[in-house]
């Protein structure tokens, strides 16, 4: 009498994503993912920082090589009008974005005593200001009715506690209430809003040597090795997806085990 | 590249084992890995519903499942499940310990008024059976050497009041904590164990209009406004049975629409703050 209507998983065919934020791998890796998957991806750096923004060019460059339409944008997300009339040139230029993966990442590490105001906003105004104001200005322009799905990419440091993280920690768990809050907003609109948790992953900052031997932290870590940008990918293709309509609000954690480690 | 490591496939091709496979969410994880190029083997304990599953899925990938009748809650036969499954196959690489029932013996019932024998049966069922079967799996796995995974599913019921299904909530509790002790245990096997937990998610697609208004009205408490269908499970459960998971275990995956990321206030409870508070 009545028949459900499965969506392919890891099909993006039709899709036009935004990945914000290019100053680490994972912006790239996602960026490429999605538009293996067949999704239409603009790149936009999170900061004016010239690496960033190149590397946004490069990652755009890369998915027109695959045969997608892209864009490539330099942002500056902790200025919120940056951002809006960036995501107007952008609709104009590229079509309105139905997917958003935001990656802005600047992470910090200093003693609480010894973290100065600028420092301490600094830190808050690209994890977190930032995340606010591409949320925002992703919806403000956004079809009435179409699915929409918002990813943060996000970090364990939001979750858990290191030393000396106390800024960067704070910025990153606001994203999670942030993500949980859009999640119940958007719930009634077919727009969906999680975060994926990286763990240790193989740029962060103060993560030690690279060989295991030498590396009281990664022999600490299940898997015994840090995180990949690639590993990232799928779930934010299948996140993306039209069939992702039922995941919404989550932490998904891609950490090699580490926050189930006693 | 992304969507290949999505694929089950191989070389070689993977080997899974989904218990509660004939029916709801295990059939439709059963599919969902199938498509995704894995040999399935479907257990449960009614031939008949075995068939008619195996059956639909052969229709669907041309390969033909294995069906193995299995209660679950026998010590032994999660032990020949995954012997049968070895003989067929030649190998195993995923268990997907599905099996479980909600609405059992005392569901509803007070907990004064519950007896040992059914409680002990709800544990059994729910509990019990994911350590018999990822055991079964852990060895047949670590023999092979080449890793694999184990996918355990939970309830949303695990993580909150369940005053109705007390039994079943708490032994879906020692599900997500049987994940994570394990994923610790098996990490050094190369051995991936992690968890799914449903919110409300229908089994099937409404059979009558009368079905279909009930569920319709249900999903109108849910975040999205709609209950989940089974087939949204396969997508996810591919994701973790896949090397596209690779840097993932001992991680619960909650589906639900987005009822545990909310929960404190009504569906659709607008927060709204006087003018003059600064929070128009």
């Amino acid at each position: 009498m009545y028949e459900w209507q499965p969506r392919p998983g890891f099909d993006l065919t039709g899709k036009r994503a935004l990945v914000v934020g290019f100053s680490n791998p994972s912006g790239r890796a996602i960026a490429l993912a999605l538009a293996e998957a067949g999704a239409d991806v603009a790149a936009a750096s999170a900061t004016l920082d010239g690496d960033e923004v190149m590397e946004a060019k490069r990652a755009s460059k890369a998915v027109a090589g695959l045969g997608r339409q892209t864009f490539s944008q330099g942002w500056d997300v902790t200025l919120p009008t940056n951002v809006t009339v960036g995501l107007k040139q952008l609709g104009k230029e590229f079509g309105q974005p139905n997917v958003l993966v935001f990656n802005a990442d600047y992470p910090f590490a200093r003693p609480i005593e010894k973290t100065g105001d600028a420092d301490f906003a600094r830190v808050q105004q690209i994890n977190l200001n930032g995340a606010y104001y591409s949320a925002r200005a992703f919806l403000r322009d956004f079809p009435a009715g179409e699915t929409g799905r918002i990813i943060f990419v996000n970090t364990i440091f939001a979750e858990r506690g290191v030393e000396n993280l106390t800024a960067y920690a704070a910025a990153k768990a606001g994203v999670i209430g942030l993500s949980a809050a859009l999640s119940q907003e958007l719930g009634a609109r077919h727009i969906t809003s999680n975060c994926i948790a990286t763990g240790w992953m193989d740029w962060t900052a103060g993560r030690g040597p690279d060989e295991i031997g030498e590396n009281r932290l990664m022999r600490f870590i299940p898997m015994r090795r840090f995180g990949k940008a690639e590993e990232l990918g799928a779930l934010a293709v299948l996140l993306a997806s039209d069939a992702a309509g039922y995941l919404n609000g989550q932490v998904f954690h891609i950490d090699g085990g580490i926050t189930t480690h006693l | 590249m992304v969507l290949d490591s999505l694929r089950l496939d191989g070389p070689p091709r993977r080997v899974a084992i989904i218990t509660g496979g004939s029916r709801g969410l295990g059939r439709a994880m059963a599919g969902a890995l199938a498509e995704a190029g894995a040999d399935v083997v479907l257990a449960s304990r009614t031939l008949s519903q075995l068939e008619t599953a195996a059956a639909q899925i052969a229709v669907e990938t041309g390969r033909e499942p294995l069906i193995v009748p299995t209660n679950v809650q026998k010590s032994a036969e999660c032990d020949a499940l995954v012997a049968r499954t070895l003989e067929h196959f030649g190998r195993l690489d995923i268990m997907v310990n599905n099996a479980g029932i909600g609405d059992r013996r005392g569901a509803g019932e007070k907990i004064w008024d519950l007896d040992d024998a059914d409680w002990q049966d709800t544990i059994e069922v729910n509990l019990y059976s994911t350590f018999y079967c990822s055991r079964a799996a852990a060895r047949a796995l670590r023999e092979q050497g080449d890793g694999g995974v184990i996918l355990n599913v939970a309830s949303g019921t695990a993580l909150r009041s369940s005053a109705n299904s007390f039994g079943y909530a708490a032994a879906k509790a020692g599900v997500i904590s049987l994940t994570k002790s394990l994923s610790g245990m098996l990490i050094g096997e190369g051995i991936r164990v992690n968890c799914i937990i449903p919110g409300y998610v229908a089994q099937h697609p409404p059979h009558s209009q009368e079905e279909f208004e009930r569920v319709q009205q249900r999903g109108q408490f849910n975040t999205v406004r709609r209950l989940g269908e089974a087939w949204e499970l396969g997508p996810l459960a591919v994701f973790l049975c896949s090397d596209a998971s690779s840097y993932v275990t001992g991680e619960s995956f909650v589906i639900d629409g987005g009822g545990l990321a909310g929960g404190i206030a009504p569906t659709g409870y607008t927060m709204a703050f006087a003018e003059g508070s600064g929070n128009v």
